[in-house]
């Protein structure tokens, strides 16, 4: 059982790159990120080095919608059973062709309700 | 050639000596500029010294920035152009008329003027048998973003005026483009302007036309690195003392600009528009902590945000900057505004171009920046009162 090799989020919403960050930690709450993040149109992508360790893998990130507006989020996947209570995006949908035996992982996160929705229902973690 | 009143202002100067010309000029002004020259007891600037004005003292509120071309590039006319700027300079910057000045009583206050020439790197290739310039000064060279427009690029040489009169300002200008008139052609002018109060009190730093405050991080004179970041210590003799300005004109593409939310401003640069604070510290001046997060563990200065892409990679990376706003009304249904970028630094190979290459592949703000003109020039070393500016060219 392993990692797949990025993390990709996308929005409803075309992105800026401005202020962008990422952090993913692994169950021991290391940041996994290995390399420089790329924003595309609507999607913020991150490759994330392997790691073994079962358990809660937290994303957090920042990105700016077109429109100029930043926005905070963060969510959980796991690796083999969750740890802990999971505070998921609405929906999750893997990447054609690609399979995570017993992993609830977002290769790509829709956020089917734009980012409004995720700002409104994060923001209270600061 | 002529001024209006009939006086030869290159007769006066050009081929005499420096003894016939100041006779020359006592017999002209002797007696009409008397009371006028009683009223010059006000802010000035000194003009002779090791190193040019108008680098060093606080820049004056407003400026232009004037390149001319040598009609004939020759030697010789070079030498008769330092010559005529020196004198002009020397006595318009404290408050004297200049030699057949038209309108003497327009030179009486000297409000901060400023003259500084400096020389563009095509100066080296018109103008025979000139000393070879020192290797690290060049044409800056385009970057990808760059919509350079040569009205805004590049000449022969060029006059920085500073001042806090715009009446001072625009005699001086005047004055010296009719000295210069058969000797060189304006090819354009960048007229720009600073606030004339700081930020916000306690610091020196002033806000750009997109609000925010500038000049934070900026080895100021009396740094103890401003003398070795700023003076040219290297290279062929003549250019000594002298320093490297690197000009751009830099459009802000405001209505863009503002739609962004005041944090995503603030993203976009590193730096709080309040109180000029980098995110993460309190104050403008603390040192910027570029490993800092906000409580999620995100970076609060981001990857592409200005401030990390300019700052220099090492001591000697880094440059001073003087820049001056510009805004030029609407053009096209837009308005035309932005940033007079001026900077010095005694060897941009080092220092500017490595800076301007982080920048121009990734800054964040360039999104909402155009360079819509860049030059260069080598600024020559200042001179006694026995000498001219540029003399070391002819030695
Ligand atoms: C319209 C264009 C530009 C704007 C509005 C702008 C604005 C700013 C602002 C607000 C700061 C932070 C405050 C400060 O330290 O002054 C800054 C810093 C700086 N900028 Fe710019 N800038 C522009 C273009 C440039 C260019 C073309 C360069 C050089 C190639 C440059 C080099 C720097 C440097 C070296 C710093 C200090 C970085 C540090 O060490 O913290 N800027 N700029």
């Amino acid at each position: 059982m392993s990692l797949p090799k990025t993390v990709e989020i996308t929005f409803a919403t075309k992105l800026m790159d401005i202020g962008t960050g990422i952090v993913v930690l692994d169950p021991s709450r290391k940041n996994i990120v290995s390399g420089p993040f790329t924003v595309s149109e609507y999607s913020l992508s991150a490759p994330i080095s392997d790691s073994k360790i079962l358990g809660t893998y937290e994303v957090t990130y920042r990105v700016v919608s077109e429109d100029g507006h930043p926005v905070e989020g963060r969510f959980n996947f796991y690796l083999g059973q969750s740890s802990a209570p999971t505070a998921s995006p609405d929906r999750v949908t893997e990447k054609s062709g690609r399979t995570w035996p017993n992993i609830f992982l977002p290769l790509a996160v829709v956020l089917a309700l734009g980012i409004a929705f995720i700002f409104r229902r994060y923001r209270n973690i600061k | 050639m002529s001024d209006h009143s009939g006086i030869s202002r290159r007769s006066l100067l050009v081929g005499s000596g420096a003894a016939g010309v100041a006779g020359a000029s006592i017999g002209y002004f002797g007696k009409k500029s008397s009371a006028v020259q009683s009223m010059t007891e006000v802010a000035k600037i000194g003009f002779y010294g090791v190193h040019q004005s108008g680098i060093e003292n606080t820049p004056g509120l407003i400026s232009n920035f004037v390149a001319f071309d040598l009609i004939d590039p020759t030697k010789a006319n070079l030498q008769s152009v330092l010559r005529l700027f020196t004198d002009d300079a020397a006595r318009l910057t404290q408050g004297k008329p200049a030699l057949a000045d038209g309108a003497p009583e327009l030179a009486v206050n000297p409000a901060n003027l400023t003259m500084t020439l400096g020389v563009g790197p095509s100066l080296f290739t018109r103008v025979p048998r000139l000393p070879s310039k020192p290797e690290f000064f060049n044409e800056i060279p385009a970057f990808p973003n760059d919509q350079l427009d040569p009205k805004w690029s590049g000449s022969d040489f060029i006059i920085q005026f500073c001042c806090d009169d715009s009446l001072t300002l625009s005699h001086a200008v005047g004055m010296i483009a009719k000295d210069l008139s058969t000797l060189a052609q304006v090819r354009w002018i960048q007229t720009g302007a600073r606030s004339d109060k700081p930020a916000f009190s306690g610091t020196t730093s002033v806000r750009n036309l997109m609000g925010q405050v500038e000049g934070s991080d900026n080895p100021l004179p009396g740094n103890p690195i401003f003398n070795s970041l700023v003076w040219i210590n290297e290279g062929p003799q003549w250019a000594k003392d002298g320093t490297i300005l690197i000009l751009r004109r830099i459009q802000m593409l405001m209505d863009k600009w503002e739609i962004l939310d005041r944090s995503a401003q603030e993203m976009v640069i590193g730096r709080r528009l309040d109180n000029g604070a980098a995110l993460g510290n309190k104050v403008e001046n603390e040192p910027v902590n570029f490993e800092a997060t906000d409580t999620l563990g995100l970076p609060l200065i981001s990857a592409n945000a200005h401030i990390r892409l300019a700052h220099g990679a090492s001591l000697s990376e880094r440059i001073y900057r003087r820049p001056y706003n510009y805004d030029n009304g609407i053009v096209d249904g837009k308005r035309d505004l932005g940033l007079i970028f001026a900077a010095f630094t005694s060897n941009p190979v080092t220092s500017y171009l490595p800076i301007q290459g982080r920048l121009a592949q990734s800054d964040s703000l360039n999104k909402w920046i155009t360079a819509i003109g860049s030059s260069t020039y080598l600024i020559l070393p200042g001179c006694t009162e026995n000498s001219y500016i540029g003399e070391t060219l002819f030695t």
